[in-house]
């Protein structure tokens, strides 16, 4: 069996590092090699586990969770189509995975926070570039501040640039239901901003 | 949609918690590599063997594991070829 480290050698030297991700997998597809799938492990590995300690803030959990999103990426692997990109695809089962465990461990605490308190009725939207825009340090702290689920639309919207409709596939909601949920996590973030940066404000 | 990169500090924060935070360890790399050369392997076999064991308990159970081929003598009583000599007429008379 070869070591990650001998693998990892192999794969940067490959002239198969340069092929796209769907070319990769077609290979594997065809030849059934895991080096392939290996070639995918290394270009995402890193990014899914970040997601998974940025949403589940525990390493030893995000290096489960990892585990089981690349198991079901190979599981799946023939099933991906090439409507969206590969790495969109990768990223919403990484989120999907991470929801899915936070509600199965808090059982009845919601996640989003139109679940967690009435939520006023919303008629202004927050354009995008407040949020865009915010600093970088600041923008880590609000995210850190609003519940994981609010904190979750907004990395799949902005991060990400997931659509609404693959948004609403990994959420299982209404395309209606997920831009309502965008438009309150941002005035839960813009809220949360003006809470802790009061002389601040964008 | 988002505006172009450059202004999108979310891009800007997911880079920078790329490379702050840990990287995955060699042994999740392992155990994810082994665990898909595992299912490599089981489906191999089942891909190479299930149909012959699929054929196999067909065969016990009474079926036939070849593509169903009707033996000469079904086929000629499905037919109503009887052969004369064996045969029971409608009235009960051996021929």
């Amino acid at each position: 069996m070869k070591t990650p480290s001998s693998f990892r050698g192999k794969s940067a030297k490959s002239p198969h590092s340069k092929k796209t991700d769907s070319e990769v997998i077609k290979l594997y597809l065809k030849t059934q090699r895991s080096d392939y799938f290996g070639i995918l492990y290394q270009r995402y590995s890193t990014k899914v586990f970040s997601k998974c300690i940025s949403l589940l803030k525990d390493e030893a959990l995000a290096q489960d969770a990892t585990q089981e999103i690349f198991t079901k990426i190979f599981l799946n692997l023939a099933k991906f189509s090439e409507r969206s990109k590969f790495s969109t695809w990768v990223y919403s089962i990484t989120y999907n995975f991470c929801i899915d465990f936070l509600r199965k461990r808090k059982k009845s605490k919601a996640l989003f926070s139109d679940e967690m308190e009435n939520p006023p009725d919303i008629v202004d939207d927050i354009p995008d570039s407040e949020l865009l825009e915010m600093e970088v340090a600041k923008l880590k702290k609000v995210l850190e501040l609003i519940p994981t689920g609010d904190k979750a639309i907004l990395l799949m919207k902005y991060q990400d640039d997931m659509s609404i409709r693959e948004i609403a596939g990994v959420l299982d909601k209404s395309e209606s239901a997920i831009k309502m949920k965008i438009k309150r996590a941002k005035h839960k973030a813009q809220n949360v901003y003006r809470d802790i940066f009061p002389n601040n404000l964008n | 949609m988002a505006s172009a990169d450059s202004n999108n500090n979310f891009k800007k924060l997911a880079e920078i918690e790329a490379e702050q935070a840990p990287k995955p360890s060699p042994q999740l790399e392992r155990n994810v590599m082994g665990t898909a050369r595992n299912i490599g392997f089981i489906g191999n076999v089942l891909e190479l063997y299930l149909s012959k064991a699929l054929g196999m308990i067909s065969a016990l159970f009474g079926g036939s594991d070849l593509p169903a081929e009707e033996s000469e003598e079904i086929k000629d009583l499905r037919e109503g070829n009887f052969d004369n000599d064996n045969t029971i007429e409608p009235g009960g008379r051996a021929n």
